[in-house]
């Protein structure tokens, strides 16, 4: 028997999707900032927090970040732009350093995704932006490096779900088995 | 055109370039599909092309299939040469 608590959680999961195409309506600082403080609230090894979240608004500038940003959709009224501080993740070694700062990202994104689809808001998490024209854009330091961008504003469509894979068919128990 | 919207173009075109190298081939027409879809947005506007109007709305209608239906992107993007071809028999 699921409670509540999981109900709400797992249909905010399988309701969000990636949005492409938005109104015109601005998205409110109020609702940003409960964006923002929900990727914050996001797992962190050894509680590291090597998050910059840079949030891009205005026109001049929002207009070069969409054109530095191939993946980004056009329609979309607000970009967060969500870095990481290599100067908090040097401490665990060339190798692992850039993919604790991914794996902090993606699940700060991730917070960031179900959070904004629960405001009612679309969303889409974007990879492909030139990092050397963002950084340039954003003028950020070196040691600060773009990961992933997160478009936002009010959805203008309703896509359907793609299909996704049965549990069963990704998952084994105790050890590896090819399902 | 306004030499702003020139210079937007341009941009995206550069950093299609520089990300494309790294990207999954079918982003390639995707990013193509996007700059036509820019510059039949400005035409259908500057010259109240009803064609190019007619492109944009298919562009958006059928560019998300490179994600959920290949082949179904596959076949849009040879029936819309198709349709530009028929188009240029008439200009």
């Amino acid at each position: 028997m699921k409670s509540s608590k999981e109900e709400i959680i797992l249909e905010v999961i399988k309701e969000r999707r990636s949005i492409r195409s938005y109104t015109d309506e601005k998205v409110s600082r109020e609702m940003l900032m409960t964006i923002l403080e929900a990727g914050q609230w996001a797992p962190t090894p050894s509680n590291v927090q090597s998050w910059r979240f840079i949030v891009v608004q205005g026109a001049q500038q929002f207009r070069a970040l969409k054109t530095l940003s191939p993946g980004f959709p056009r329609e979309a009224t607000t970009a967060i732009v969500v870095c990481s501080d290599q100067r908090r993740t040097k401490s665990f070694g060339e190798t692992l350093s850039p993919i604790l700062a991914a794996e902090e990202v993606a699940m700060a994104v991730q917070n960031m995704l179900l959070m904004a689809h629960s405001l009612n808001l679309g969303s889409c998490a974007v990879a492909s932006f030139s990092e050397a024209g963002i950084k340039e854009l954003l003028e950020l330091p070196d040691e600060i490096s773009p990961i992933l961008l997160v478009a936002l504003g009010f959805p203008n469509e309703h896509p359907i779900a793609p299909q996704r894979k049965n549990v069963s068919q990704i998952t084994s128990w105790e050890r590896y088995q090819e399902v | 055109m306004e030499k702003g919207e020139l210079f937007d173009i341009c941009t995206y075109i550069a950093a299609s370039a520089e990300k494309l190298k790294d990207e999954p081939k079918d982003y390639g027409p995707l990013r193509l599909l996007e700059v036509l879809s820019q510059l039949a947005t400005l035409g259908a506007t500057e010259y109240d092309d009803s064609f190019l109007r007619e492109v944009v709305q298919r562009v958006k209608e059928k560019q998300g299939l490179v994600m959920a239906d290949r082949k179904a992107f596959y076949d849009f993007l040879t029936q819309l040469v198709i349709r530009f071809a028929k188009e240029a028999k008439n200009r």
